[in-house]
């Protein structure tokens, strides 16, 4: 029988968006499953954040000078190079080379014996290709795009008084030139 | 694995926007690029028979998985899930093949509904 992971499991990247929320985060995302990539570059696509995908680690390492944030990374990774390194070394490599970087594993696979192979090293956050956290992921980038579009709008009504004040004040310079 | 239920397990459009929280442009957007990704990945496991690397196609089976629980056709997805230990025997080649022949039916069926879409809209 599967043993599924805690709960605590699933939203270590969701937190992690929301606890940088101010920031504009770079993420990148590595997965050689083509759709899900799309999937995921489009949930995460918002105004603030650079998202970047990669279908191998190796490609994504060639990018390292940009210094991702938040690298979200599929294990498996061999599929379609079968001499591509999988998402654990990836990682390692990801963390030696970009301190301070949040990673997180992307997985179809909820076994209990895959998890405690990652513990060695060390995945705090691992994302299940499942309906929980996708729509948990949706829903933090939403919050984070509803709250940016409210922030706008408040300043809208102080740049348009500035605006009338402007164009008030090169009437009057106009009429005191004449 | 009963063909049967594969045969009968459709697109799920329901569950795919449960999927991604009700947002139609995401599900839009991700079912184009599904069916030209479904074509490719075919055409990879077809590659790995004839090359025959049991190894490989256990690989793409566990990289396809996904998708097909995505589409909510959880039967295709269990079926590749039996594949992600599969051996190139009788057995084995009998299960990849029930796959390959579900592959276009899953592109035509999300092509309809897409073009369905765009009519819709119009």
């Amino acid at each position: 029988m599967e043993s599924i992971p805690s709960e605590k499991h699933y939203y270590g990247v969701a937190s992690f968006i929301e606890k940088n929320k101010k920031k504009d985060l770079t993420i990148f995302i590595i997965d050689d499953n083509e759709a899900y990539l799309h999937l995921l570059k489009q949930i995460l696509d918002y105004e603030s954040f650079s998202v970047f995908t990669f279908t191998t680690g190796e490609e994504a390492l060639e990018y390292i000078e940009i210094k991702p944030d938040l690298v979200l990374i599929d294990f498996h990774l061999n599929s379609i190079d079968t001499t591509a390194l999988n998402g654990d070394r990836i990682a390692e490599l990801f963390k030696q080379r970009v301190p301070g970087v949040e990673i997180a594993l992307i997985s179809a696979d909820k076994k209990i014996n895959l998890i405690s192979e990652l513990n060695n090293v060390n995945f705090k956050n691992i994302i299940y290709k499942d309906e929980k956290t996708i729509g948990k992921i949706i829903d933090v980038s939403d919050t984070l795009a509803e709250k940016k579009s409210k922030k706008l709008n408040y300043f809208i009504p102080f740049i348009v008084l500035l605006s009338f004040t402007i164009i008030e004040n090169l009437i009057l310079i106009i009429k005191l030139w004449n | 694995m009963n063909q049967q239920l594969i045969t009968n397990d459709h697109f799920q459009p329901e569950t795919f926007l449960s999927f991604v929280n009700g947002k139609k442009e995401i599900m839009w957007s991700t079912l184009k690029e599904l069916s030209t990704v479904l074509v490719e990945d075919s055409l990879q496991i077809q590659k790995a028979i004839e090359e025959k690397k049991p190894e490989q196609l256990r690989s793409i089976a566990h990289r396809i998985k996904p998708n097909f629980f995505l589409l909510g056709m959880n039967e295709v997805g269990n079926l590749c899930k039996e594949l992600e230990t599969v051996e190139l025997n009788d057995e084995g080649l009998d299960k990849i093949n029930i796959l390959l022949k579900k592959v276009p039916s899953v592109v035509q069926e999300i092509e309809v509904f897409t073009i369905d879409k765009l009519y819709f809209q119009l």
